[in-house]
């Protein structure tokens, strides 16, 4: 199968299930809004060194926000409840609660309650305030600036963390046109955040190391500077690969983020191929066929 | 399905029409429920003695030509929807925890009392002690929303411990006093003495100028989002024409100038009173 003459392998992405939340962020204007949210997604870009992985999923307007003022919606993904209740209560205490005029909000409707303001309430030392609005209840907490609002819990579900794809590209320059390319296309599927800088990974990795106590190491067989070094991936004239990792709220979410994705990437001139991570199909319980989602045969 | 209880004969005194709810009823024939025994102090009446019943038992309960001395209507109901074509005596939805009760007419005195859930709708005045506890108990209503139309008396929501209230007219005097916690709003005048002793809670007064106490400090209303969460949801709640619907438009289509104050210091000190008044 080729998209714009780009050859798409028949192979799969491996994703796995994870748990996640969505959080809305408000604040007096869209600037410390994205501040805010910015600081509580940073440095989580995968759950083996981070204990979650997070992103801005998209800007909010006025109108879409539960208090009427600008915000941003963002995505938390862990491994387990507990990793995820505990990474929720510290980046939401640690960077909305400081930033200026924010205030947090559950952004799913339903789902088992992870402790938000219930845990954070105690920084108003006694002085916070409960209420209770549309059968949500809510933390008005004394802060320097006035209060720090924030939603007592918010609704964790079941998600998929981990679905992939590569561009293999002739050179660096093609392999960043196209890896922002499709990251421009996917921002526009709701549901989904690619957690790393920008969206975009260069150290994709394989299962175990060399070196104890390393879970994973460098993709060797995906490393131009290796190429005739070791058993390679790559071919002729394919000297620069990045990979696009998503998360999603859903594996439909997934799906289509990937699709939208690739033939944004494929668009881009220098392209020469797209292929997927997997571990043989025996370790993630989601299998993103790129072909197949892509539509071949349909 | 609906049933009807008519009125057919004046109550001999107070008679208590408590567990008279759509939940307790649906599943009871017209005989089980014609002879149902009705408290009248010491004594118990058959409900056909005072009502007739006509209809089919389900979710919807209609009380037609009520009389004031027709006491505890709606109390403890869990779940339907309760409607009385007039007037309902003292302790109207005592203990209600959930579904709908709508009152066409006025309410005596102990509305809501123990409330724990659900709506109680009042079209026209309420009167003292509006979800306030029972003398021999300890805190007043715990849940649930409250809407008067008219006016409500002395000591509305006096040791409220949650829950929300809304006085479309005007409030009595010692409005939200020994408030624990929840949400009170006056859209007319208030009485003397409000918040007197308030612990915790909010009592919003609309238009009604308010006059702190010694034990009331001013403070600076930094609202932005929680009234920015209550206008939304006043607006989603109540239709164009009503004054709680009206105002929350307002301030949404423009920042409403609003005055806060804490106390009762003489009390826990840390409820609120949110004034909108000039």
């Amino acid at each position: 199968m080729r998209i714009d003459g780009v050859l798409i392998e028949d192979t799969f992405a491996e994703a796995f299930g994870m748990k996640a939340t969505r959080v809305i962020v408000t604040a007096h204007d869209a600037t410390w809004a994205r501040h805010a949210g910015v600081a509580a997604t940073g440095c989580a870009t995968s759950v083996i060194g981070c204990g979650c992985e997070a992103g801005i999923e998209r800007d909010l307007a006025p109108h879409e926000t539960p208090d009427g003022r600008p915000g941003v919606a963002l995505l938390f993904f862990a491994v387990s409840t507990k990793e995820l209740a505990k990474q929720l209560v510290m980046r939401i205490g640690q960077c909305v609660l400081t930033a200026p005029t924010t205030a947090a909000y559950g952004g799913i409707a339903e789902g088992e309650a992870l402790p938000m303001g219930k845990s954070l309430r105690y920084f108003g030392d006694g002085y916070q305030i409960a209420k209770l609005i549309d059968g949500r209840r809510y933390w008005r907490i004394p802060v320097m600036d006035g209060e720090f609002l924030c939603e007592e819990s918010a609704a964790m579900i079941k998600a998929v963390g981990g679905g992939n794809f590569l561009i293999v590209a002739e050179d660096i320059g093609a392999a960043l046109a196209a890896g922002s390319a499709a990251i421009a296309a996917m921002r526009a599927v709701e549901g989904v955040i690619m957690p790393f800088p920008g969206g975009v990974v260069r150290s994709g990795s394989k299962v175990g190391a060399k070196y104890k106590g390393m879970s994973a190491s460098t993709n060797d067989a995906y490393c131009p500077s290796l190429r005739g070094r070791v058993r390679s991936d790559l071919a002729a004239g394919e000297n620069c690969v990045l990979e696009i990792v998503i998360d999603g709220l859903g594996a439909p979410q997934v799906e289509r983020a990937t699709g939208v994705g690739i033939r944004a990437a494929c668009a881009v001139p220098g392209v020469r191929r797209i292929c997927a991570g997997n571990y043989g199909g025996k370790l993630g319980q989601f299998h993103f066929h790129l072909r197949k989602l892509l539509g071949e045969g349909a | 399905m609906s049933l009807t209880l008519t009125a057919v004969a004046a109550p001999p005194g107070r008679v208590s029409l408590a567990g008279l709810t759509p939940d307790r009823l649906s599943g009871l024939t017209c005989a089980q429920i014609e002879r149902l025994p009705l408290a009248w102090g010491r004594q118990t009446l058959a409900l056909a003695e005072l009502f007739r019943v006509a209809g089919t038992p389900g979710d919807t309960l209609v009380f037609e030509g009520p009389d004031r001395r027709f006491c505890a209507l709606g109390a403890g109901m869990q779940s339907g929807t309760c409607i009385v074509e007039g007037d309902a005596g003292d302790l109207l939805a005592q203990g209600m925890a959930g579904g709908q009760l709508q009152v066409r007419g006025s309410a005596g005195r102990f509305a809501a009392s123990a409330m724990a859930g659900g709506e109680l709708r009042i079209e026209g005045d309420c009167g003292d002690q509006l979800g306030a506890p029972m003398p021999w108990l300890g805190a007043g209503m715990a849940g649930g929303r409250v809407i008067v139309r008219g006016d409500a008396g002395a000591r509305c929501g006096d040791r409220m411990r949650r829950g929300e209230i809304y006085i479309g007219g005007a409030a009595g005097d010692f409005c939200a006093t020994r408030m624990v916690a929840g949400t009170i709003a006056v859209a007319g005048a208030c009485g003397a003495h409000p918040a007197y002793a308030m612990r915790r809670g909010t009592l919003l007064l609309l238009s009604a100028p308010y006059a702190p106490g010694a034990t009331f400090v001013p403070t600076v209303p930094c609202l932005d989002a929680y009234l920015g969460l209550l206008w939304r949801q006043w607006a989603r709640q109540f239709a164009p024409g009503s004054a709680f619907g009206d105002l929350a438009r307002r301030a949404l289509a423009g920042a409403l100038p609003v005055q806060r104050w804490m106390g009762d210091l003489a009390s826990d000190g840390r409820g609120e009173v949110l004034a909108f008044g000039a």
